[in-house]
């Protein structure tokens, strides 16, 4: 049996011995969604990496010889990555819908009403909310491109790796920003601009991890290093993630002076809801055309060199 | 073969005494800095798991900078690589040897921690053992996996700590938070969370490490 798959079963039993110790405990049940949602996401992952193809290691003793994945299978994906978002008419077509619902939503904003209780500084949400949201989904694509780059070792997934930390690390630069100002009008000068409250807490070391993602991408020996580094830096990102979520909800429960006031629930207005929904998607959709025209730059940058 | 390796870094170590020395009297200058830079008497024990986990981050930083360089060096992680095995147990290997150093460098700083911070660790010796083996466990795998990494940038000794510290963060809550518990006199039952977390963590950076090293040591 090849030995990769003796460590997945003995990484899968402790996960669950684990994940069995923490729900008999029956404390803190709102992290337990977390910690099956990361325990389930890392059996996956590992899974996935113990499947992926690495490079054909000379082994006398067990001679093994690892096949490609099949090669049409793979040409599919990529190629039809490429036609639909690069090259043909619906990456414009993405562009201007984003346009659109930009000018859609900046007046929805204006024309939305104003909370009683925090006035005026409730409309960073429609910015803050939404680049929340696509800073995390930006993460999900760099895990993705990391994936897609080990299995098949396309340019085209390092590409969408990168455009994806390009994008991601903006977006939630943006979300810390707006959700500083936020703060310190909603919840006084006394707080400042930032409190190691848990969610804050957690976006800071996403951003953290954006950042080390692209300095390692920079400073790299070679081109080739940087891409498999980037790659495993977004597979081991996602799963810690996971681990920092659970962590900070924990650490931030033994320190009671964090406030959360949370001024959204059952209890907003629905033009308020409306507003939200059409900002989140010109966000998601603005995400998707600045990943696709990074890649597309990526490209012509690699067909010149 | 896991043992040829760790055996070889051990040996090296014993010879030249270059990462130990440095990582173990880093540690301890960090406490000592710590003591003078807060008013005595001021609350000094309240921020002991704190120093502690700090200096015990930074020294490894320091230590786990030389683990692949003293690879480079020479082309001896050439040699390794020829060795007829499959890649991730020289990463199991390396991750062995720098959990030694790790775990030696924490004791140092346990016993300068009860000698000049004077902090009350008297009788939960072993109980912080455990759980600061357990961190050390995660703090190795994930810091052999970066360091290998790092040696491979143009700004090593930066690059380590900014890839480290973002993925280190679940450890040292884990670590301050249960310190802390345990200095507050509860016992094992009422940190099991943490324990769980950190077991959790350990295992799957191991086998990311063990998986993905392949692809990190590719030329």
């Amino acid at each position: 049996m090849d030995p990769v798959w003796l460590w997945i079963a003995l990484g899968a039993v402790v996960l669950f011995g684990a994940l069995a110790g923490t729900l008999a405990q029956r404390k803190n049940r709102d992290v337990y969604a977390w910690v099956a949602g990361g325990v389930l996401l890392n059996v996956v992952a590992l899974i996935i990496l113990a499947a992926l193809p690495r490079r054909e290691v000379a082994n006398p003793r067990t001679e093994r010889v690892l096949l490609r994945t099949s090669v049409k299978q793979a040409d599919i994906l990529s190629r039809s990555v490429q036609a639909l978002l690069l090259r043909g008419p619906l990456y414009w077509i993405l562009v201007a819908l984003t346009l659109l619902l930009i000018l859609v939503s900046l007046v929805m904003i204006f024309l939305a009403p104003i909370d009683k209780t925090l006035g005026i500084s409730q409309k960073i949400f429609y910015i803050h909310v939404p680049s929340a949201w696509t800073s995390f989904m930006s993460f999900g694509f760099v895990f993705l491109g990391s994936i897609l780059f080990l299995w098949q070792r396309k340019p085209l997934w390092d590409d969408l790796g990168r455009a994806a930390a390009e994008v991601g690390f903006v977006l939630c630069t943006l979300m810390l920003v707006t959700g500083s100002l936020w703060g310190r009008a909603a919840w006084g000068p006394d707080f400042g601009y930032w409190t190691w409250d848990p969610r804050l807490t957690s976006s800071f070391f996403l951003w953290l991890i954006y950042v080390a993602y692209l300095l390692l991408r920079s400073f790299a020996l070679s081109p080739h290093r940087g891409a498999l580094f980037g790659a495993i830096l977004g597979l081991v990102g996602l799963p810690n993630i996971y681990f920092i979520h659970i962590a900070v909800e924990k650490f931030g429960g033994m320190h009671p002076e964090a406030i959360v006031v949370r001024p959204e629930g059952p209890n907003m207005p629905p033009q308020m809801v409306y507003t939200l929904l059409v900002s989140i998607t010109a966000f998601t959709l603005l995400a998707f055309a600045m990943i696709g025209q990074r890649m597309r730059v990526a490209a012509l940058e690699r067909g010149r060199a | 073969m896991l043992y040829a390796i760790v055996w070889k870094d051990l040996v090296a170590e014993w010879r030249s005494k270059e990462t130990l020395l440095p990582m173990g009297l880093f540690a301890g200058l960090i406490l000592i800095v710590f003591q003078f830079s807060f008013t005595p008497g001021q609350q000094i024990r309240m921020l002991t798991p704190g120093f502690l986990w700090v200096a015990i981050l930074f020294g490894a930083v320091l230590g786990l900078n030389r683990s692949f360089q003293i690879e480079k060096e020479f082309g001896a992680f050439r040699g390794l690589l020829l060795a007829p095995i499959d890649r991730g147990w020289i990463f199991l290997g390396k991750f062995a040897a720098n959990l030694i150093f790790l775990f030696v460098m924490e004791l140092l700083v346990l016993v300068l921690a009860a000698l000049l911070l004077s902090a009350p660790i008297g009788g939960v010796v072993p109980s912080l053992l455990l759980i600061i083996f357990l961190c050390t466990v995660g703090l190795a795998a994930v810091g052999t996996l970066f360091s290998v990494m790092a040696v491979n940038t143009r700004i090593q000794e930066v690059m380590l700590p900014l890839l480290l510290f973002p993925i280190w963060i679940p450890v040292l809550f884990a670590g301050v938070a249960s310190t802390e518990a345990l200095l507050a006199g509860k016992s094992l039952s009422d940190i099991s969370f943490w324990l769980n977390l950190v077991i959790v963590y350990d295992v799957t950076f191991i086998v990311m490490g063990f998986l993905t090293f392949d692809w990190l040591i590719e030329e």
